[in-house]
């Protein structure tokens, strides 16, 4: 009888092995088909959407950026939508918001700090929880599985008998069992509640947000602009070395930086090595030949190593590139215009020297003279004294091309300039030959200015400010010109007047 | 009164543990229950919480774009002189009251120490020229694509504007409209 | 007669009755007025009247747009619909007080009501006595810090146009549900008083025992039912009015009323092993108090502003108020139960952690652990604030990843639980009971698997899901079986169709929270777009002028059926713009729509936005399900009807612990037994 019992048993107990283990395998496959199977693609505009609802909108109350119709969360979720679709991962996007609109716009709390506490202590109390009843039931003595059994039927029976069973206090030493080990208690207890924080410590690191000092990788480009206002402002410290360093770290960054290769160049070139900082300044103007930094310190550069037409051709890159203010500041400091001038007058006395020491005389237009060069050899002679010589120069070059504007204003010129008061005459000599170039091109800037010059030296002050006021009204006011006006202050005498 | 309960009570006056133990679950929690009333009672309310500038001493995020003169703007390129970097929109009304400042702001700077470019938020082309057309002022304006400009420079509201210093770096960070003296000040007070 | 006057007088009536109530309620306990239960009578009657009165003063005001009352004036408008008009008491801070003044009153009068017979039992006399404490702060709410009547002068504008109030918030006013979801939410919330009040009585007698239990326990469970209505009534109001997908978002306000939730769900099933063993007694008075003591932290938190909440009304004075109560409540309860605390050690304790007792004390731990995480997380920016001053934020990441693994434990508890016997359990019966269920989960897990579900989540939730929801039904199917419908009545049976419907929940949860999609079209009229397999066709958009808002409205065809409507209203009076949502639901997914912007110029093309989530319909459907569960569980089953109509009217106060529902699980599990396994039957014989 027992035994036909207990075989019954065992079959049974086979059984349901065998149920409870194919429901586990369906169960357990399902679930991993589920967890490893390709899922579809994520869109990108799902991650984005993703993305926007762990972000708290900077200036709503308690709505989230996915939520928020105000401008500021549409704006983010813009900017979001781009980043992602840059390939940027979700760290580096939560990092760029939270710098920008501080950490607490950030839901997910940091697992760092204070705010990991957040995260440690749930864990801790709810292991410590489980661990306390675990303690309790472990110090009963478990009871074996016939007795569970026949005390589940006992149960039952007593169910159907007496509906409102009481449970008896059964193992009175229960309690007993674990009081009379205080030190084992205590031991165990401090083991439960270390386990319960480390735990809690590993789910704040696994869910809470990186840390302040986690770098962000991935945007060199606003890394490499940081460095460099730091050199800028190293380097207006007077802080050579430190600059020269920063410049350096860029250039590791990123090294076609123009800013920090034209920059080294120019601290190089301070430091009296100009041979060193010509490779770097060419490979500056090379990357970018509209950077107007770079050409002027190019142009000092090749000065210095005395390569005049690489000067010259990188300060009229520099002209025609409307430089700003502080550049233009900078070359006229340096004396680089005066310097490039010099060269560039000397080159055009030589050539036009040249020209006119040969055994046949040719035309100038034929040899290739420019009106320019004309002027410039013409100049070059007035500035060391020799301006009649410049003049006779010009007027040879008149007879040639009697109509050409620019020798015409180059002339008036000359001759407005040899004004002194005591020989006023050429003044007046001057006014025609500035006359007649205006009057085939009325907006020569240059023809507008000297005029204005040549007319306020004869006392003829209104044509002197209709002359300036219609070379404010051009398009373009050369900068060589406005410099002019400047330094002989020819709009205050005017305005005296 | 019922069996239960009288059941009940006999059975506590049999137990003989002193209260004690109660004591110290009741303890606790009435002083984490007073600590968190003392917390919600001094905290303030929500809606005062200041807002202060990530970029202060920084490099100013880039502003590149067409203006709506049709000319290419881009903010590294103003590196050497002041810019007031202007965030506005042609309904608010701060907005509207602060532009004759910024005019005068930038008459008083025409020589190019300084200069002022404004961003439009969340505005159309066609408000802000005639806003321009009507209040005055030249200076580069951009509105297409300005969304991420704000967002990289924080913009919580309009108008805010941004000092950014000759070297790039942000100075100042101004809510609310500006004035030309104040403008001036700060520029001042910062390069001293 | 003037409304705002007739206001005030009720609301200072209210406030002597229940001052008076007091008072009485202390003379009768003191034993120095033998005849006090007939001026209670009549002071109930008083106070509710006034309640009344104030209520129905403040729906009069509001209907004939009573500008002289400042409360109208400022909240009232003549544009706003009837409907909206009338739900427009609720819709900010004084009238909210004043419904739920209205609903303790009700609560007030069916306590009276219900313990007439019992006016000598002191445990009534002092649950008497908290709830004309709680009747008498609110009244007093009224009297000072948030006057619903203060009076106000409308007078006519500038041109001569009379005067006119803004309206309610325009979000307060575009659908129905906004009607339907604050009552019951106050229903439910103002419904915990009651099982509160019998606590302390029971606490201050020192008759510790289950007397007070059973005496609230339906009151409990009718409170947790209207509650639960409110909360989901809540998701699916703003589901439906915000048109961005979302229903649940973790902002304080929502949180504060999922906390007293989890812990009246804590007590719903620790005061079964109470009734039945006698066990967990300070846990359960701690269940009840905190659970009423959670509604007043609520409370503060929805009307500080301390905490930055859409939900929460415009801040006010009253905030200081209502943490004093708090922290009065709490002292008083802590300080009661430090007194009584040699009275109310349980007598036992657990034996087995495999039963029935053993799986509801897994169960509060978890609830209690669910509470304490969502607790901790609304409140941690204030305490990190005041720790060192900075200030973060604690939202949906935290509070998904902390109660996700709850849930699921919850969700396996939920199909073990029920089918384990009280005390101690074998292998056998968790074989019979467990075994089908079990398939059903692993089934459920298959179909979703094969319909396109991944990633571990949903997948397990469906798992668990189908595993509690086949345990669930089992019950049902093998009651049914024997006892046809009225099965379907009764604490246990109302329980397990409440389990259903908690089922559809998860599972609807974990789908629409792991499978949604979102994206923003530019239409041209005409134009289509694609989401997740459904066709967006963009067919012009319309303008309507109403009363109170001027709607410009998209025309969007949905996968070539039926037109939706998304749009965008001004409410010039209130100067607001609020986007009108429009939600296509179907029993498999939902595709909300809600318009980004109409470009100011140009064409007439629309800015919209298109969320697609699956599942969705489940929550709502769920919510009813658990609403129908609770009235099933409230309803005596047929059997106790019985015994209660044969025992007579002195069974009012202490119940019958229901031992026929919790043996039809037992018998039903034996039955299971007998039938299944020869062995354990033959043990039994």
């Amino acid at each position: 009888m027992t035994k036909q019992r207990s075989g019954v048993r065992r079959r049974h107990r086979s059984h349901r092995l065998v149920a409870w283990a194919a429901a586990a395998i369906v169960g357990v496959t399902a679930l991993a088909v589920a967890a490893f199977a390709e899922a579809p693609p994520r869109t990108n505009a799902d991650r984005a959407h993703a993305l926007a609802e762990r972000l708290a909108c900077p200036v709503c109350q308690g709505q989230s950026v996915a939520e928020s119709d105000v401008v500021v969360a549409r704006n983010i979720r813009r900017e979001i939508r781009i980043w992602v679709d840059e390939g940027r991962s979700d760290d580096y996007i939560r990092a760029q918001l939270t710098a920008i609109y501080g950490d607490d716009i950030d839901y997910t709390p940091s697992a760092s700090g204070i705010s990991s506490v957040v995260w440690i202590l749930p864990v801790v109390v709810g292991v410590t929880a489980v661990a306390g009843l675990t303690s309790v039931f472990a110090g009963r003595s478990p009871p074996s599985t016939t007795q569970v059994v026949a005390s589940s039927g006992a149960l039952a029976g007593a169910g159907a008998s007496d509906p409102t069973p009481r449970l008896r206090q059964d193992t009175p030493a229960a309690d007993g069992d674990v009081t009379t080990n205080p030190w084992r208690r205590r031991l165990s207890w401090t083991m439960a509640v270390a386990v319960a924080v480390l735990l809690g410590v590993l789910v704040a690191r696994s869910a809470g947000t990186r840390g302040e000092g986690d770098t962000i990788t991935g945007d060199v480009r606003a890394s490499a602009r940081e460095l460099l206002v730091d050199a800028q402002q190293s380097f207006a410290r007077g802080d050579m070395d430190a600059a020269v360093g920063i410049y350096d770290e860029v250039l590791e960054l990123a090294p076609s930086n123009v800013e920090a290769l034209a920059y080294k160049a120019w601290l190089l070139r301070l430091s009296g090595d100009s041979s060193a900082a010509v490779t770097l300044i060419t490979d500056a103007v090379e990357i970018d030949p509209d950077y107007v930094d770079a050409r002027v310190f190019a142009a000092a550069i090749a000065l210095d190593l005395g390569d005049n037409a690489a000067a010259v051709a990188h300060l009229d890159a520099f002209d025609r590139l409307d430089p700003p203010t502080l550049m233009r500041r900078l070359v006229s400091q340096q004396g680089l215009r005066d310097a490039v001038n010099e060269v560039k007058r000397a080159d055009a006395l030589g050539r036009v020297q040249a020209v006119m020491a040969a055994q046949s005389p040719v035309s100038f237009a034929e040899s290739g003279i420019t009106p320019e060069d004309l002027l410039l050899a013409a100049e070059a002679l007035a500035v060391s004294d020799r301006l009649f010589e410049g003049l006779e120069l010009v007027q040879r070059a008149l007879v040639e091309q009697p109509d050409d504007v620019t020798l015409n204003v180059g002339y008036g010129w000359l001759l407005g300039r040899s004004v002194s008061d005591a020989t006023p005459e050429p003044a007046t000599v001057a006014l025609t030959f500035l006359d007649r170039a205006l009057e085939s091109d009325p907006d020569h800037p240059e023809g507008l200015v000297y005029r204005a010059f040549v007319r306020s030296s004869l006392d003829d002050f209104q044509g002197a400010r209709a002359d300036l006021a219609a070379f404010d009204a051009l398009a373009v006011q050369p900068h060589r010109l406005v410099d002019l006006i400047g330094s002989f202050e020819l709009r205050a005498k005017l305005e005296g007047r | 009164m019922t069996a239960g309960a009288s059941a009940s009570q006999g059975e506590i006056r049999s137990s003989s543990r002193p209260r004690s133990r109660v004591i110290w679950i009741v303890l606790p929690v009435g002083v984490v229950v007073v600590l968190l009333v003392l917390m919600m009672a001094t905290s303030d309310s929500s809606m005062d919480r200041a807002v202060d500038s990530h970029l202060l001493g920084e490099v100013a995020p880039v502003i590149a774009g067409r203006t709506t003169d049709g000319e290419w703007f881009d903010i590294d390129d103003q590196r050497g002189i002041w810019v007031i970097v202007n965030f506005f929109s042609t309904t608010c009304v701060p907005c509207v009251v602060e532009h004759p400042e910024l005019v005068a702001f930038s008459e008083a700077n025409a020589a190019g120490d300084a200069v002022v470019v404004s961003i439009a938020f969340d505005d159309s082309a066609a408000n802000v020229v005639d806003f321009f057309a009507r209040n005055g002022g030249d200076w580069p304006v951009l509105v297409t694509d300005t969304a991420g400009v704000a967002v990289r420079y924080g913009v919580t509201g309009v108008p805010e504007s941004y000092l950014v210093a000759p070297n790039g770096a942000v100075v100042a960070k101004i809510i609310g409209g500006v004035t030309a003296n104040g403008l001036q000040e700060l520029i001042t007070q910062v390069s001293a | 007669m003037n409304n705002a006057v007739l206001g005030s007088a009720a609301v200072a009536l209210g406030m002597a009755g229940s001052l008076g109530g007091i008072i009485v309620v202390a003379l009768g306990l003191s034993g120095r007025r033998p005849r006090w239960w007939g001026d209670i009578k009549l002071l109930v009657a008083v106070t509710t009247a006034a309640g009344v009165a104030a209520f129905v003063v403040m729906e009069r005001a509001l209907i004939t747009r009573d500008f002289t009352v400042a409360f109208v004036a400022e909240h009232g408008s003549t544009r706003t619909p009837a409907l909206f008009n009338f739900a427009t008491l609720w819709s900010a801070l004084e009238g909210s007080i004043i419904l739920w003044t209205l609903v303790l009153c009700g609560y007030l009068t069916a306590v009276v009501l219900k313990f007439r017979r019992r006016a000598d039992d002191p445990m009534v006399a002092w649950a008497l006595l908290a709830l004309f404490v709680v009747c008498t702060f609110f009244f007093g709410l009224m009297v000072g810090p948030a006057d619903p009547f203060r009076s106000f002068d409308p007078r006519p504008l500038a041109d001569g146009t009379p005067f006119d109030g803004p309206g309610p918030n325009p979000l307060l006013q575009n659908h129905v549900l906004m009607a339907f979801h604050p009552p019951l939410l106050y229903l439910g919330y103002v419904g915990f008083t009651v099982p509160f009040a019998f606590a302390i009585g029971a606490l201050a007698t020192g008759r510790v025992g289950e007397g007070w239990l059973l005496a609230t326990r339906r009151w409990t469970l009718m409170a947790w039912g209207l509650l639960t209505l409110g909360i989901v009534l809540g998701a699916w109001w703003s589901y439906e009015t915000l048109g961005w997908g979302g229903y649940w978002a973790w902002d304080p306000v929502e949180n504060a009323s999922l906390l007293p939730w989890l812990t009246a769900t804590a007590f719903l099933h620790s005061v079964m092993v109470q009734e039945r063993h006698g066990l967990l007694r300070v846990w359960n008075l701690s269940l009840v108090i905190s659970t009423f003591a959670l509604t007043i932290l609520g409370t503060f938190i929805t009307r500080s502003g301390v905490l930055a909440s859409v939900h929460a009304f415009v801040e006010s004075g009253i905030g200081p108020a209502i943490l004093g109560f708090f922290a009065l409540i709490v002292a008083v309860s802590l300080v009661l139960i430090a007194w009584r605390g040699d009275q109310i050690r349980s007598p036992g304790s657990i034996g087995s952690p495999l039963s029935r007792e053993g799986a509801f004390l897994a169960n509060n731990l978890l609830f209690a652990l669910f509470a304490f995480v969502v607790l901790l997380g609304t409140i941690f920016p204030l305490i990190v604030e005041a720790i060192d001053g900075r200030s973060i934020s604690v939202g949906n990441p935290y509070f998904e990843q902390m109660t996700m693994p709850i849930g699921f434990v919850l969700l396996f508890l939920m199909a073990v639980a029920p089918v384990l016997p009280w005390r101690r359990t074998s292998a056998a019966v968790l074989h019979n009971r467990l075994l089908w269920p079990a398939w059903i989960g692993v089934a459920a897990m298959v179909v979703a698997v094969t319909v396109g579900a991944r990633g571990w989540v949903p997948v397990l939730a469906v798992g668990l899901g189908g595993f509690a929801g086949g345990s669930a039904a089992r019950h049902l199917v093998l009651v049914g079986r024997r006892q046809g419908l009225r099965a379907l009545v009764g604490r246990t049976n109302g329980g397990m169709i409440v389990h259903l419907g908690v089922v559809m929940i998860a599972v609807a949860l974990a789908a629409s929270n792991s499978y949604v999609s979102q994206s923003e079209f530019v239409l041209d009229p005409g134009q289509e777009a694609e989401i997740s397999g459904h066709t967006l066709r963009y067919e012009g958009s319309y303008i309507i002028e109403h009363s109170n808002r001027l709607e410009r409205t998209a025309r969007v065809r949905i996968d070539g059926g039926a037109v939706y409507r998304p749009g965008i209203a001004v409410y010039p009076f209130a100067g607001q713009t609020i986007r009108v949502a429009s939600v296509r639901s179907t029993l498999t997914d939902d595709v909300a729509l809600s318009v980004v912007r109409f470009p100011e110029e140009g064409g007439d093309s629309v800015a919209l936005r298109a969320t697609v989530q699956p599942l969705i319909v489940w929550l709502w459907i769920g919510g009813a399900v658990m609403g129908l569960g609770t009235l099933a569980a409230v309803l005596p089953s047929r059997r106790r009807r019985r015994t209660s109509s044969a025992a007579g009217d002195h069974q009012d106060l202490v119940e019958d612990p229901d031992p026929p529902e919790d043996s039809d699980t037992t018998a039903g599990a034996g039955a299971d037994i007998g039938a299944g396994t020869p062995v354990v039957g033959g043990v039994i014989s």
